[in-house]
């Protein structure tokens, strides 16, 4: 019943995950021809989005490692000197649990047939305005395929001295914002302005006058280096707290530099700086594999992905499905690296997924809200919460997905933190799902993997996409120099656009007649 | 100059009133791109050349005294293997999904696709069936009988029977689509309005969704308005 896959292309694409699709786009967008196969039935691997029918997907099939009838039966497509490779199922999500808390909710839930209006992300992350995802979406019209809300709300969690009770205040991203925020003092504001005001010129300046302007305290902390600005402790923890969600433990250089990140975003589309997609942040994989698609790329998924096929160090062909298909270059996930090749480190990042029918602070319109957590566990390096629902088409009305992130230094688990924010406003989650998403680092100087295989980008910690989208661009340049890395389009829409007027009648019995 | 603040989009909204998003589905060869191609350009494509870098097609139609344009948007190729990402039904305010006439299996398929559209398509959405290449004659596997029922049994807002290649109710299978949204849009537009009257204070945080393509167009109006 299946189409036959073609014989030979310039690159095959393993996993659909965001990395792969956008290289797998600016391969397509360039002119090679591009054959993307996944094993999965859907898009966006270890970066997809679920519904709640559908989040148990998420639990990797059991790798079905070839028979030896299999392998025998691909030998047959070997000819001399070349050699079979047999391709992984590296194991990228690990200690996935889902479990319902409340099973009435889950009944009238499933009642209501409202399962399939969540979309749970894997890795929640946001667009920052001015970024280089933005910036990415923009030039090669992918941005035609997705639309955005802003975080509207960025929540800093204060610990009182006295009790330890937490609470929740927002942080002003405009300067409209500043001034109507109550939460700060008078001087508090003016040390604030003060503050944008020296980032502002801080940033005209080139390089090596940055870093001069700075002084000693350029690589100390961002902390110090505000206190000599005059900033009270309160507001200092109120900046750090905020650009801290861009720059983990700031010194002085990285938080000037963060600073300068966020209010260059701020007010682009409105005073946050973030951006989140619309049903959640598997679309943005999508979005790419479809401008792959339309300038040619062939889409495959639910394949057996089996084996590569070498011959003197580069990879020539694939095998999926028993069947050979000859490439030039393989562009793969963590998932696919062939089980032999050694790993020299994984990273680990915490997550989990409450789903709520309240949000974290009740607010009289909807919000999208992002909260650092840093300060209540300042061991760690990332800690923080995502929340959206309904606005974001996430979650049914009056429901939200809470995504707590974090790494995992210290004693203080991110669940037992994500625990006491959802506490603040007695929220009693009724679904809860955890994992651990997995980032390992190969060896590949030992030559296990040929020159022309390329590793797609893991899934990293940042909140953001411009490391990945960057990272991306590196790569692709790399291997390609010749060609550009998604170009600007110039054609504009409406050159695709005839504009001969045609009447409709607007009556229906002419034509059903 | 400096330009204000103001939302490029409301200045690009001025010459329309709507613009809907109509998107094709069914099986691989059924001749959803022939039909695009007829209606917005007048040509019937020869052979199966897939049309690279060709994203969406639109064309602007006249209901009544308003002027609506139609955004066309076509697979891509993803159906060759059931590769359709989701998202590419997303926000569709009308779906087209086509059958061949002459081909009894692009027929049988239809549930599976109903199925995908029910998942991912907004439920409000415009559904539109279409039986392509009744210019076939001789050739015919399925009825129109049969395609009618089909229509009725599974909700369809619209049944009919087409041909891109001598142009058998192309163009007013794209009218009747600019027709009902159009109608459909008006009601809504009143319920909206009474909304907005009774809520006094909608600050900005009511926003809509945010299209990335304001912010291109702002460049492109921005560099444009300078080298005048």
């Amino acid at each position: 019943m299946d189409e036959k896959l073609p014989e030979s292309v310039d690159v095959i694409v393993l996993g659909t995950g965001l990395p792969e699709a956008v290289l797998a786009s600016a391969c397509a967008r360039a002119g090679l021809s591009v054959l993307h196969l996944d094993r999965n039935e859907y898009y966006g691997g270890e970066w997809s989005s679920f519904t709640m029918s559908m989040i148990h997907e998420v639990n990797q099939k059991a790798p079905n490692t070839l028979t030896p009838d299999q392998k025998s039966q691909i030998t047959e497509l070997l000819e001399e000197d070349e050699q079979l490779v047999e391709l992984g199922h590296q194991k990228v999500l690990s200690e996935v649990e889902m479990k319902w808390l409340q099973d009435d909710v889950k009944e009238k839930l499933e009642k209501e047939s409202q399962m399939r209006r969540f979309s749970i992300d894997l890795v929640p992350k946001v667009l920052l305005s001015k970024g280089a995802m933005v910036q990415t979406l923009c030039d090669s019209q992918v941005s035609h395929y997705a639309e955005f809300k802003l975080i509207n709300r960025q929540l800093c969690p204060t610990t009182s001295s006295s009790d330890g009770h937490i609470t929740l205040n927002s942080v002003p991203c405009s300067k409209g914002e500043i001034f109507q925020n109550s939460a700060l003092s008078i001087l508090e504001k003016r040390a604030l302005m003060k503050f944008i005001t020296f980032c502002t010129q801080w940033r005209g300046k080139p390089d090596a006058e940055r870093r001069e302007l700075l002084g000693a305290h350029a690589d100390r902390p961002f902390g110090e280096f505000l206190k000599e600005m005059g900033v009270g402790e309160t507001l200092q923890e109120f900046i750090i707290n905020t650009i801290g969600i861009l720059q983990p433990r700031p010194t002085a250089m990285t938080g000037m530099l963060a600073s300068c990140e966020f209010m260059d975003s701020v007010g682009h589309f409105g005073p946050s700086p973030f951006l989140f997609p619309l049903y959640g942040c598997g679309e943005l994989a999508q979005c790419f594999c479809r401008l792959a698609a339309v300038f040619g790329s062939l889409y495959c998924l639910g394949r057996p992905v089996q084996a590569m096929i070498k011959k003197d160090g580069r990879v020539i062909a694939i095998i999926a499905n028993n069947e050979r298909i000859n490439c030039r270059h393989v562009i793969m996930s963590a998932r696919f690296v062939p089980e032999d090749v050694p790993i020299l480190e994984t990273s680990e990042i915490e997550r989990i997924v409450y789903a709520t029918d309240k949000s974290i602070k009740e607010a009289q319109k909807e919000q999208l809200t992002l909260i650092n957590l840093a300060s209540l566990r300042p061991e760690a390096a990332i800690s923080r919460i995502v929340e959206v629902g309904f606005e974001a088409c996430t979650a049914p009305k009056g429901h939200f997905l809470v995504h707590a992130t974090g790494t995992r230094e210290g004693e203080t688990s991110i669940e037992k933190v994500a625990g006491q924010i959802l506490a603040i406003n007695n929220v009693q989650p009724y679904w809860k799902m955890s994992f651990t998403g997995k980032t390992l680092k190969f060896d590949t100087t030992a030559g296990e993997l040929a020159e022309n295989v390329i590793l797609a980008p893991q899934v990293d910690a940042s909140l953001h996409y411009s490391h990945v989208v960057e990272e991306c661009r590196e790569i692709f340049c790399k291997n390609w120099p010749d060609l550009d890395f998604l170009p600007r389009t110039i054609k504009n829409d409406e050159e695709n656009e005839e504009e001969v007027e045609k009447t409709a009648t607007g009556e229906e019995n002419q034509v059903e007649n | 100059m400096n330009n204000s603040n103001r939302p490029v989009r409301l200045h690009w909204m001025e010459d329309y009133k709507y613009l809907f998003k109509v998107v094709l589905v069914g099986n691989a060869g059924v001749g959803k791109t022939c039909l695009v191609r007829k209606f917005t350009q007048g040509i019937f494509p020869p052979g199966q050349s897939a049309t690279i870098g060709v994203d969406f097609m639109i064309k602007t139609v006249k209901v009544g005294n308003d002027k609506i344009k139609l955004q066309i948007w076509d697979t891509a190729g993803q159906e060759r293997f059931r590769s359709i990402t989701q998202s590419y039904y997303r926000s569709a305010h009308a779906i087209v999904l086509v059958y061949d006439v002459s081909c009894q299996p692009s027929f049988d398929c239809l549930p599976e696709w109903l199925g995908e559209i029910e998942s991912y398509a907004n439920r409000r959405v415009l559904k539109i069936l279409v039986g392509n290449k009744v210019d076939k004659g001789d050739e015919r596997e399925v009825p129109e009988r049969i395609g009618t029922d089909f229509s009725d049994v599974n909700h369809f807002d619209y049944f009919l029977e087409t041909s891109a290649l001598d142009a058998t109710n192309v163009d007013q299978l794209f009218e009747q689509v600019a027709t009902r949204l159009t109608n459909d849009m008006k009601v809504t537009d009143e319920r909206v309005h009474q909304y907005r009257a009774d809520a006094t204070n909608s600050s900005a945080n009511s926003s809509g969704p945010i299209k990335l393509i304001d912010r291109a167009q702002t460049q492109l109006n921005s560099c444009c308005s300078s080298r005048q």
